[in-house]
């Protein structure tokens, strides 16, 4: 019973009332219905008792009107005796329908005893009264008969009656005891029914009822009954939440009482902080009244006529020290200076520093509370005054070193440079001669002179690769390597220095073993500088093995979503110490100065590998075991990228290379080089075009000078930190509606929402999180859809696989008539296009777009393997946004070009067309869209 | 001659109509006078009925009292006497035979009259002039008759039923509103299947009669009988004597 509701249970209860009701009607009826029947049949008989009596009375006057008639000759009893005799057809007609024989019966001897009888009065009119009498005596025959027929009648009839009457008296009486029975039982079953439903609801509400009262009393243990799925259990399940929300409510106010003692200790133990500044601090409410100083502001006020106390004005307090002279800076311009004072306090902006009478120098820092409160402290800053008058006179004499220095180093580089140039000049002349000389010797047999002539050639060499390493490693120094970058078949080249490297692995009796990855493809880098460190690594383990095994592997992997290219060089030779190892990478450092003796050469290889695959992006990691051998790994990416020296970002040189190239443009402020470094990397990657600054006030001026779309700004930084430049960003009419992404290690998002940032990140950044937000404030977002039009299946697949995982919409179509009828239908932020297509080609499909403006101006990047002609550059001019390469482009290069073209688009860029094939057709190879 | 003998068939034609014409008058004296002697008789029955219902004895109401009262009654009404007529009436005999009627019922009737203890005893004019009626049927019925009948819905004893003839001539002349007070119909009809000259007297509702024939219609009355609910002056009854030829 508790499994349904109570209404259930009350409508079980009245359907089962009901069916007992029911069926007891049904049987009650079926009696009542079997007794009126009975009763029926017993009216029947009655009625017949009644239509027998009425032709027995209807024969009775008969008889006696046709007896009177007869005596008394009578019109009114002839007319008596003929009702009567119409009333006794009438009653035997009715007779005829149960008694049809014996109504037949009566009737013939009627007829016969009425003419009879009419007979004998006619005879008696006549006055013929012999043929009267025999004529009556005739008729009383009949009547006789009559009479009989009648008796037998009404005796069979009342026995019939009499019958009927007793079965209908004993079936009524079965009846009635019947109807008592059913009527008990339904009680019964009715009253017990009644009784279960009630106790059902009656017995749970009781138990609701007495937690209730519990409840009530205070009692908040009290047990609440199970919850049933009926009403009382939602009942229950009330006075449960009831019961829990008291009980919450207690636990929250013993809460509140111990967060109110906590916040009064709080309150104390800042109060008592504030007082033990050594600094002298205030705060001001936003109508400028005291709210609560320390010990120190109040020694500020010491012996003027002034109450330090709350609700004082700082405007009084400030007027009061001014007009006692204790300030020199305001002396001569008192009100003047008070004016800016007070300004500067109501509308605080950096630190305001001035020089008192008595010769100490305050430094008010002042800022803003949330609540337009002021905070100030004032510092005595006499000291720090006088050292940074030194240290002024230091940093001068500094620089005088530091130019001094630099003249020296630039003097260094450019004689070694010299110097290599010169050196190199007689030294090609020294091997090159050495080497004809010994082919003479050789002719001649004069081994003793080859042997000589081979010393001079060897030295010379290493002479000349020493000389070689040291100008690479000036040029590095002095910022002057540069890199050429290509692609470059990685099988190829690996093969070329497999080659080149082996004579020298097998002069020592070592072997070679390759294990290179199948299908690594291109790589775009500085070949020569790969090779270089290739060769120097191979060499090495050459050089410190015998009789062992150099193994070499190349493979591809992912960091992240961008895939980079890992050559590892291992070999079974001497192996370094911990010690030796943490100097590997020093330049003219070797394993030890043994070594230098043993195996020779510069220690400048290891070094000089180093820094360029640090210069392609990458990096070289070494482990190692005394004794056993080393593992060298060069990590590059795939796409290389020139870095440019961390010194080289100077704000002057900056903008000079910022060009508008429809990418948008970060402006990274932080004072941390790795994070510039990160953020840069992962937004050029992205598309954008980032600026970096080291420092607020940089920041700042590049802000005004470069407007760039969105800027990232760091808190914590020396000098103005990120609060302060935030707030002067927002105070210029020139940035104040560039979007501000605050990014700082400080969880202080709601200062920096109040100081109007844009947006709020936390360190160390989540790359994703990072783009999210640039993408979102960058104007031209991408966001799909991407019609992607491409005969080739497996192309599209992968293409659109890309673009799907970077949560972009891809509409497929496999020529230009199937995306015409896309068109049709949706319209695309942008559409990839092949052009060497069945059915529509590209070049018919960008045709049939020009009829509608619509599909006019959704931009259009053409991907193909087609070498163009100017004749197709000519086609496709004014149509495209840009052509890629098939297969020459990367993953980041693709949605780079789609960022970019969707960004112009959204500015209203121009409609030349761009490539990154390498093939620029209207810029130079150093084109911005160019991968690279 | 020929002139003679149309003078003569001529002659012997009228006289011829003559005795017809005779004839027919005597017939309808005797006629009326049947009519007028029954009348007379049952005019004393009506004034002696308050003696007959008394219920003593010996009301000294005899046949030749009432034979008396009625020739006076007669002579009376029609200014006439009935000895003339039997004297001078070829069917002087039947008015006789009628006044013998007349006697010998009453005298037959005396242990009625004069029963003890009796008021009423149904010995009224109607059923006295249906007794001598009957009487002279039994004496003369061969020559002649008299019956006292009615429109069919007055008549209360089937005796006095009317017959065809009757019938038709009560409901075409004598009930209709144009026949003339107490004009008298004759003719020459069958009767039994027999020749007869048949003559109808009309009878009225008098102040008397209405007692027990008048209103309302279906109260009984002293005989036991509905009333008719007739009104004074109404055709009330019809006296039919058939002289058989």
């Amino acid at each position: 019973m508790p499994g349904f509701s109570i209404t259930t249970r009350l409508i079980v209860l009245a359907a089962v009332m009901l069916g007992v009701l029911i069926v007891t009607n049904y049987f009650l009826n079926s009696r009542l219905s079997r007794t009126a029947n009975i009763m029926i049949e017993e009216a029947e008989y009655v009625s017949r008792m009644t239509v027998a009596n009425s032709v027995v009375k209807a024969f009775g006057d008969l008889k006696y009107w046709l007896t009177d008639l007869s005596a008394s000759m009578l019109l009114n009893s002839e007319q008596s005796a003929n009702a009567a005799h119409g009333r006794l057809n009438a009653a035997l007609q009715k007779l005829a329908r149960f008694a049809p024989e014996a109504a037949d019966t009566i009737n013939r001897e009627v007829e016969i005893l009425d003419d009879q009888m009419h007979q004998a009065v006619n005879a008696y009119t006549e006055d013929t009264r012999v043929l009267g009498n025999s004529l009556m005596a005739r008729a009383r025959t009949h009547v006789a008969v009559i009479d009989r027929q009648l008796s037998e009648l009404m005796q069979q009839l009342e026995s019939e009656a009499q019958e009927k009457s007793t079965r209908g008296v004993e079936q009524t009486g079965r009846d009635v005891n019947m109807a008592n029975l059913m009527v008990a039982l339904a009680s019964i079953l009715g009253l017990s029914l009644t009784l279960f439903v009630l106790r059902s609801i009656t017995g749970p509400l009781k138990r609701l009822v007495f937690s209730m009262q519990e409840i009530t009393r205070g009692n908040l243990d009290v047990e609440v009954p199970a919850e049933t799925h009926d009403e009382i259990g939602a009942m229950a399940r009330t006075l449960r939440m009831f019961r829990d929300g008291l009980l919450e409510r207690e636990r929250l106010a013993a809460e509140r009482e111990l967060a109110q003692l906590a916040l009064a200790r709080a309150e104390g133990q800042l109060a008592e902080a504030i007082e033990s500044i050594s600094e002298a601090f205030v705060l001001f409410d936003a109508q400028d009244r005291l709210v609560i100083c320390n010990r120190k502001y109040r020694e500020l006020y010491e012996g003027l006529d002034v109450e330090v106390t709350e609700g004082a004005s700082y405007s009084d307090l400030c007027r009061t020290v001014v007009e006692s002279g204790a300030v020199l800076s305001a002396r001569g311009r008192l009100e003047e200076w008070l004016a800016e004072r007070i300004d500067r306090h109501l509308n605080p902006q950096g630190v305001y520093e001035y020089e008192l009478t008595d010769g100490r120098w305050m430094r008010v820092s002042e800022r803003k509370t949330h609540d337009n409160g002021i905070v100030s402290v004032f510092t005595d800053i006499s000291d720090l005054k006088s050292r940074e008058s030194q240290l002024a006179e230091m940093v001068e004499h500094l620089k005088i070193v530091r130019d001094q220095a630099m003249q020296a180093t630039q003097a260094k580089s450019q004689f070694l440079a010299n110097m290599s140039h010169e050196l190199r000049t007689p030294l090609n002349a020294i091997i090159g001669y050495s080497e004809m000389l010994e082919e003479d010797a050789l002719d001649r047999n004069d081994e003793e002179t080859v042997a000589d002539l081979r010393k001079i050639h060897s030295a010379g060499r290493h002479l000349l690769s020493l000389i070689n390493e040291i100008l690479d490693l000036a040029k590095i120094e002095v910022g002057k390597m540069e890199l050429y970058l290509e692609e470059v078949d990685i099988a190829t080249l690996v093969d070329e220095i497999v080659n080149t490297i082996s004579p020298v692995i097998r002069d020592r009796g070592n072997s070679l073993r390759l294990d290179m990855e199948e299908g690594l493809g291109f790589i775009y880098t500085d070949q020569t500088k790969l090779r270089q460190m290739l060769l120097n690594l191979l060499s090495n383990a050459a050089k410190f093995t015998e009789q062992g095994e150099i193994r070499l592997t190349v493979q591809r992997e992912l960091h992240g979503e961008e895939p980079w290219l890992v050559l590892s060089v291992k070999d079974s030779g001497i192996g370094m110490t911990e010690q030796q190892l943490d100097h590997i990478f020093d330049e003219f450092a070797q394993a030890d100065a043994s070594t230098t003796r043993k195996y020779g050469g510069t220690g400048l290889g290891l070094s000089i590998s180093q820094r360029f695959c640090q210069m392609l992006g990458g990096s070289i990691d070494v482990s190692s075991e005394y004794g056993k051998g080393s593992e060298f790994t060069i990590h590059i990416p795939v796409t290389a990228r020139e870095l440019v020296a961390e010194d080289e970002v100077e704000p002057a040189s900056t903008p000079a290379s910022v060009s508008d190239s429809g990418q948008s443009k970060v402006l990274v402020i932080d004072d941390d080089p790795v994070v510039r470094d990160l953020i840069s990397r992962q937004l050029v990657k992205e598309g954008f075009q980032v600026i970096s600054a080291s420092a607020g006030s940089e920041g700042l001026a590049l802000a005004k000078k470069l407007k760039p779309d969105v800027i990232s700004l760091d808190v914590l930084m020396p000098g103005m930190d990120g609060w302060s430049v935030l707030m002067q960003l927002k105070d210029d009419a020139e940035t104040a509606d560039t979007p501000v992404i605050m990014v700082s290690i400080l969880d202080e998002k709601k200062i920096g929402y109040t100081l109007g940032a844009t947006d709020y990140l936390i360190k160390p950044i989540d790359r994703d999180r990072l783009l999210q937000v640039m993408n979102k404030h960058c104007r031209g977002r991408l966001d799909g859809p991407v019609l992607l039009v491409d005969d080739d299946d497996n192309a599209r697949e992968i293409t659109g696989k890309t673009l799907e995982s970077h949560g972009l919409e891809v509409i497929h179509a496999s020529n230009g008539t199937q995306a015409l009828e896309i068109l049709e239908q949706v319209l695309p932020q942008i559409i990839l296009l092949d052009l060497m297509m069945p059915v529509m080609d590209g070049f018919e499909f960008l045709e049939a777009m020009k009829e509608r403006p619509e599909w006019r101006a959704v931009p259009v990047i053409v991907i193909t393997a087609k070498d163009l002609t100017e004749a197709d550059h000519e086609r496709l001019n004014g149509k495209v946004r840009s052509v890629i390469g098939k297969g020459k482009y990367s993953e980041s290069d693709l949605l780079s070009s789609l960022r970019v073209v969707v960004r112009q688009v959204s500015t209203a860029g121009n409609d030349s067309i761009k490539s990154i094939d390498g093939n620029n057709h209207e810029g130079g190879p150093g084109d911005e869209s160019s991968a690279g | 001659m020929v002139k003679w003998i149309a003078a003569t068939a001529l002659s012997v034609m009228l006289l011829s109509l003559q005795v017809l014409a005779d004839e027919m008058a005597s017939e309808n004296e005797i006629a009326l006078a049947l009519a007028n002697m029954l009348r007379a008789g049952r005019t004393v029955i009506s004034s002696e009925q308050a003696v007959i219902n008394d219920p003593g004895t010996d009301k000294a109401i005899t046949g030749v009292s009432v034979r008396n009262e009625a020739i006076r009654v007669y002579r009376e009404k029609t200014g006439t006497d009935p000895n003339d007529i039997i004297a001078h009436n070829p069917y002087g005999k039947l008015l006789q035979l009628q006044i013998e009627s007349i006697t010998e019922v009453i005298d037959d009737n005396q242990s009625t009259i004069n029963k003890p203890g009796i008021g009423f005893k149904g010995f009224v004019p109607a059923v006295f002039a249906r007794l001598v009626n009957e009487r002279f049927r039994d004496k003369i019925g061969k020559e002649a008759e008299v019956k006292v009948t009615a429109p069919v819905s007055l008549v209360r004893n089937r005796k006095a039923l009317p017959d065809d003839w009757e019938m038709e001539i009560i409901n075409s002349k004598l009930s209709s509103a144009d026949w003339p007070k107490n004009k008298i119909f004759s003719q020459l009809a069958e009767k039994n299947g027999r020749k007869a000259y048949r003559v109808l007297v009309p009878e009225y509702y008098s102040e008397n009669c209405l007692s027990c024939h008048g209103e309302p219609r279906g109260e009984i009355d002293i005989t036991g009988y509905p009333k008719e609910g007739g009104h004074a002056g109404q055709l009330g009854g019809v006296i039919s004597i058939s002289l058989y030829r």
